[in-house]
């Protein structure tokens, strides 16, 4: 009788155990960074930012503070909307700081550099299209770049793999040689 | 959980390196040859662990492995966190290169406390493994509220701690089930 409780009890505990399991990894988003990232655009006289923590997942109402070059006080206080976008509109070129709160664990920051092109731009007519008609991009664009995701993940095996045969290799020659010693 | 550069202070975060330094010298000081494998193994797990992450509530939660490399690796665990950290920061910057130590600390608490929890055998296995699990989200959790809080972020630091109370669940099934994995193909690895 109690036998049989122990299997009952370890087959009930064993699904509790998995359902979790499994519908984490079917929720999961995507495997790759999971920090906040970045996408600025630029739609004079209006800098949008987009903050989000995957290719998909928007940053949703997360605390942002904009200070303009040079300056310790926010220029600007708001929050994200339903879809991780916040904008401002600044008033000089320089190096503007996003910082970016989630108050839920995640806090980062960003610096776009508003170049004076971006101020020439401010008299086209705003909108998407109109942008193009700059002479050159007047707000960097922080993007994730180099190598995509999965070369990322193997680059970084590759070096624990890497140190760890090395240390093993060190170690083994370390104990040899105390085994000589010995003999 | 991992905190980015310009959050902490940086004298903090300074002292937290030359302790975070000592600790990875102290815990993998005389190592055997057996142990490094492990070592290389719950690195690697840990680095590739924290990209696996999941929306909640308008955030993003991820894994964290803290418990079952605790488990696994004992006193040994700290250079196997250190060095998964210093990797995701400079190939993901996931978390800071300045904070490295103050995320070392933290992570690493949570992982040695789960080893602790794993280490009290009166206790039935599968409650430890639980507790284990659990406590290696919770702890490091509880930290960087309390240090964020300081810096002066954050709503509140239970509010904070409730986020990742789901997370913690999660992770305590997975070490649950990993320690019952383990138990059955290679007891001897549960240290």
């Amino acid at each position: 009788m109690g036998f049989m409780r122990s299997i009952l009890v370890n087959n009930l505990l064993n699904r509790l155990v998995m359902v979790p399991v499994c519908a984490l990894f079917m929720f999961s988003a995507d495997i790759m960074a999971h920090g906040i990232n970045f996408e600025i655009a630029e739609h004079p006289p209006v800098v949008k930012v987009k903050v989000f923590f995957s290719r998909t997942a928007p940053l949703v109402d997360a605390a942002v503070n904009v200070y303009a070059p040079g300056d310790d006080k926010p220029y600007q206080r708001g929050r994200t909307d339903r879809a991780g976008f916040f904008a401002f509109v600044p008033d000089r070129a320089g190096d503007w700081t996003v910082r970016v709160d989630d108050e839920r664990g995640h806090v980062d920051r960003v610096t776009v550099t508003v170049s004076g092109n971006f101020f020439d731009g401010e008299k086209a007519e705003t909108g998407d299209a109109e942008i193009t008609e700059l002479p050159e991009p007047a707000v960097e664009t922080i993007a994730e770049q180099g190598l995509p995701v999965f070369y990322r993940i193997l680059a970084g095996l590759a070096v624990i793999f890497g140190l760890t045969g090395i240390v093993f290799g060190v170690r083994a020659r370390q104990e040899l040689r105390n085994m000589n010693k010995g003999s | 959980m991992h905190i980015a550069d310009g959050i902490i202070d940086t004298k903090i975060c300074i002292a937290a390196h030359a302790v975070s330094v000592g600790l990875v010298y102290v815990s993998g000081r005389k190592i055997s040859l057996e142990e490094i494998p492990k070592m290389g193994m719950m690195g690697a797990a840990l680095f590739v662990a924290s990209l696996i992450h999941f929306p909640l509530g308008g955030t993003s939660i991820h894994l964290g492995l803290f418990g079952i490399a605790g488990i696994i690796l004992g006193k040994r665990v700290f250079p196997a966190v250190f060095t998964a950290l210093l990797l995701q920061s400079l190939i993901f910057q996931h978390g800071g290169l300045i904070t490295l130590g103050v995320n070392a600390l933290n992570m690493g608490a949570g992982a040695f406390a789960a080893w602790l929890i794993w280490r009290q055998k009166r206790v039935p296995e599968y409650i430890r493994a639980l507790i284990a699990g659990f406590l290696g989200i919770m702890i490091p959790a509880l930290l960087m509220a309390v240090e964020f809080r300081l810096s002066g972020y954050g709503r509140g630091i239970m509010y904070l701690v409730s986020v990742y109370l789901v997370a913690a669940a999660i992770e305590a099934a997975i070490t649950l089930s990993a320690v019952r994995l383990f138990r059955k193909v290679k007891p001897d690895i549960l240290a």
